[in-house]
């Protein structure tokens, strides 16, 4: 029998206020905390606590956020969670462009906290049982074993997030079908997301880096304005 | 190796050489050139025994030349002529051995071809197929075959008739290396050539030959091609020219390389040396208004050329030359001075280009120090704001029932991130008042004692313990506002202790300056001030993100209170710890005698 466990937040935050705020609401709700006002201990706990979702303020004393975000990434699928005090589209795309699954502005209150961490949990958590549909989806070289959740382009294993295996799910399951931004926020990212269309755009440019090459044949066809496709058999 | 001394020869009545006097040393390759009837081929034959002189001696190796072909032969001379004297209808095998065919070599096909093979090996020359007949060789074999007969007979003095006229670049290419090879294993080599730039690539002297005389002998390493050319034409080399030539290309070189601020006055000194004047009587400066469209003007011994920048007609500088006489440029000067004054435009130009990109870095430069204080500014505003949006928002949820010492700490810490809020938005204002100089100061007769008292007041208890004030005693009283200077001293004191290890002590000396002023300390015992902040300790958008609450204006508004009262502030770079010293008048002149509430920012 597996051990049983709370889930585990990994909040990187200096201010001692915000992480009692956070604490508090989190230990209530039936998670655990571990935190860290510094980028390398945060890389240990990462690592020591495997954590199932991590916050992180990308304003921290002499540690880059950004760069923490990209490293976090490089060494864990875990659900990344970016709260900043920038609430500009440029600052929010770079934080998705590091490997971040979501980003927050601040001040937020606790309902959008919570959300936000349901619904990256939701996403990121394999799905009890065997989803309907094809087990496996053949598109060119890439493969997509979906009971697994695992890809492979010629025959070679791809590592996806979990964010972005959810999106090429909802994609290749629908294929040959456009899909708004809004639909594929929704189902991909959950209700609350439909006007954050920067992350589809985003993750198709993080898919479409891992799946297809330069040159070759396009595995997601661009819709302007109105959405995605995946390649038709 | 070959010596001619005062060599005339003549066709019937026409001379074809006229006391020609002429050396070549073994291993040494002379180049003979000249047009057409110069008297190359003439000069070539009478060495060759085939021109007979009408005075003048031909020396070979010593031997004086008699009459005749074979004697030239005799004494080691060999002649590949312009119209090869080959047989068309033998084979390259039979032209090589013509002559010398013995009865052993003509028994056996083999034999005659090997032997062939082995001279052709001998003197370095490869022609792949001996039994080709000489008539349908190429024309590069076919020079090569006459070479090899000539070389053939191991001569001393190589004589070459134009050996390359009519000739590919390849081919031509490939001949020369080999006449250098023959000159190296020491063979001396009369060439006869058209083609300067041959010369150039082979020959150790070149001489030019015009109506049968030698009119130069030029040493390849001290000359030009233009110089020889002119020499054939029957004009002379015009070396100044050149110069101006070279001292242009020279320049140009230098000013690729050279730091766009140093071009003007390398163009100068070179338009003087061009010029021939002395680099103090060239000058450039900025242009005025009647120097507009101009071209080059001379009056009362002054030469003056306008530089043009870009496309416009204005010009942006002229160039003034002095002249001891008011003679106007001649038409050669004139053409000197528009092509100096195009290369001064076009220093000018990467000048303005440089200093704009050095702008343009300097403006991003801001730009980014503006976005990082900004961002900074906006998370020390939102994150006490984010502390009591979560805490009122936690409360306020209906799912979850606080336990009464959670709501307790709750609203304690929204009241105390309110409190630090305000404080933030106090500076922000003094901050804004600063930058835009409209700080204003209720002013009174101030005890600076009592200033500094109500500072240390101000921190917490356990803090206050660590301040120690030493006012000198019957200090005057100063003509300040008391709350602005209050703040001044609690935010040196709250930075001294907040920056620092637990433990460190700091110390306020008041004592009185020079007349009319103040002088205040502040200094601690800790770890210093940070070496990267030193160079703008005031500024506030030089701060990085600290680890410490603040919008890091602090020390900005601390000056700008201090700059307000006509006083001034700066960090003292001793040793061990951070010293701050104020300089305050006791009566600030400038501003007491207008209104008392003036502002007197003045911040840089």
């Amino acid at each position: 029998m597996a051990e049983v466990r709370n889930t585990l937040a990994l909040l990187i935050e200096d201010d001692p206020n915000i992480v009692d705020m956070i604490r508090s609401n989190l230990s209530v709700r039936g998670f655990d905390t571990v935190v860290s006002a510094d980028g390398s201990q945060a890389l240990r706990l990462l690592e020591t606590e495997a954590p199932d979702i991590v916050l992180l303020d990308l304003m921290l004393p002499e540690t880059d956020g950004m760069e923490l975000c990209r490293e976090i990434r490089e060494r864990s699928s875990v659900a990344v969670i970016v709260v900043s005090a920038r609430g500009g589209e440029r600052d929010k795309v770079n934080a998705l462009n590091m490997g971040a699954d979501d980003y927050m502005t601040k001040p937020f209150s606790v309902e959008e906290l919570l959300a936000r961490i349901t619904a990256n949990l939701r996403r990121t958590r394999t799905p009890d049982g065997v989803p309907a549909g094809p087990e496996t989806i053949i598109a060119g070289e890439v493969e997509i074993d979906l009971a697994n959740q695992r890809v492979t382009r010629s025959g070679e294993a791809v590592h996806l997030t979990p964010t972005e295996f959810a999106l090429l799910r909802e994609l290749a399951l629908n294929r040959g079908k456009l899909l708004s931004h809004a639909h594929l926020l929704r189902r991909v990212w959950g209700p609350g997301y439909q006007t954050e269309t920067e992350y589809v755009r985003v993750y198709v440019r993080r898919l479409r880096a891992k799946l297809e090459d330069e040159d070759g044949e396009q595995l997601i066809l661009t819709a302007p304005r109105a959405g995605y496709r995946f390649a038709a058999e | 190796m070959l010596d001619v001394s005062g060599l005339t020869v003549g066709f019937g009545s026409t001379t074809a050489l006229e006391a020609i006097d002429l050396t070549v040393a073994a291993g040494e390759l002379v180049a003979l050139s000249g047009e057409p009837g110069a008297g190359k081929t003439a000069l070539i034959r009478s060495v060759a025994g085939d021109l007979p002189p009408a005075s003048g001696r031909i020396h070979v190796g010593g031997q004086a030349l008699s009459d005749g072909a074979q004697a030239a032969e005799r004494l080691g001379v060999a002649v590949v002529w312009q119209e090869l004297a080959l047989c068309d209808n033998l084979d390259v095998a039979g032209n090589l051995l013509l002559g010398r065919e013995t009865r052993r070599l003509m028994q056996s096909a083999g034999r005659f071809h090997a032997a062939a093979a082995a001279m052709l090996d001998q003197v370095g020359i490869a022609l792949p197929d001996t039994g080709a007949l000489a008539g349908t060789l190429p024309g590069g074999q076919r020079r090569l075959l006459a070479l090899a007969m000539a070389l053939s007979r191991e001569p001393r003095l190589l004589l070459l008739d134009e050996p390359t006229a009519a000739l590919g670049v390849a081919e031509t290419r490939q001949l020369e290396s080999l006449m250098r090879r023959l000159c190296d294993s020491g063979v001396a080599v009369l060439l006869a050539t058209r083609d300067i730039g041959q010369m150039f690539r082979v020959a150790d002297r070149m001489v030019v030959l015009r109506k049968g005389r030698v009119v130069a002998t030029l040493d390849p390493r001290n000359s030009h091609p233009d110089d020889v050319a002119a020499l054939l034409a029957g004009q002379r080399p015009d070396a100044s020219a050149r110069q101006q030539l070279t001292r242009l290309h020279g320049l140009a070189d230098s000013l690729a390389l050279a730091d766009p601020a140093s071009g003007l006055s390398m163009i100068v000194a070179a338009l003087a040396a061009a010029l021939g004047v002395q680099r103090k009587d060239v000058q450039i400066a900025p242009a005025d208004a009647t120097a507009a469209g101009g071209r080059v003007t001379a009056s009362g011994g002054q030469w003056t050329v306008p530089v043009m920048v870009g496309g416009g007609g204005n010009a942006a500088a002229t160039i003034t030359v002095a002249r001891e006489s008011a003679e106007p440029p001649s038409a050669d000067e004139m053409d000197l001075l528009v092509l100096y004054a195009g290369y001064a435009g076009a220093a000018i130009e990467r000048q303005e280009a440089e200093a704009a990109g050095r702008e343009a870095a300097a403006l991003r430069r801001t730009r980014e120090l503006q976005r990082q204080f900004l961002s900074r500014l906006s998370h020390e505003l939102r994150t006490p704001l984010t502390a009591i949006r979560g805490y009122a928002s936690s409360l306020a949820t209906p799912d979850i029932d606080w336990d009464e010492p959670s709501q307790q700490r709750f609203l304690e810490r929204i009241a105390a991130e309110s409190a630090r809020l305000g404080r933030l938005v106090d500076d922000l204002l003094d901050f804004s008042a600063i930058e835009s100089g409209v700080m204003r100061l209720q002013r009174d007769w101030c005890e600076l004692e009592l200033v500094v008292e109500a500072a240390v007041a101000c921190l917490p208890p356990a803090d206050a313990t660590a301040v120690s004030v030493e006012v000198a005693a019957e200090l005057p009283p100063v003509w300040a506002d008391h709350d602005r200077l209050e703040q001044v001293f609690v935010n040196l004191l709250a930075n001294a202790i907040r920056h620092n290890p637990p433990g460190t002590r700091v110390r306020v000396a008041a004592a009185a300056g020079e007349e009319g002023v103040v002088l205040i300390a502040v200094s601690d015992n800790g770890s210093g001030f940070p070496d990267e902040l030193r160079a703008t300790p005031f500024d506030a958008s030089a701060r990085p993100r600290a680890r410490t609450a603040g919008a890091g204006v602090g020390l900005s508004i601390t000056r700008g209170i201090v700059t307000a009262h006509g006083g001034t502030i700066a960090l003292s770079t001793g040793a061990g710890g951070t010293t701050f010293e104020i300089e305050l008048p006791i009566e600030d002149t400038a501003a007491s005698s207008a209104d008392p509430a003036l502002s007197g920012a003045d911040h840089g």
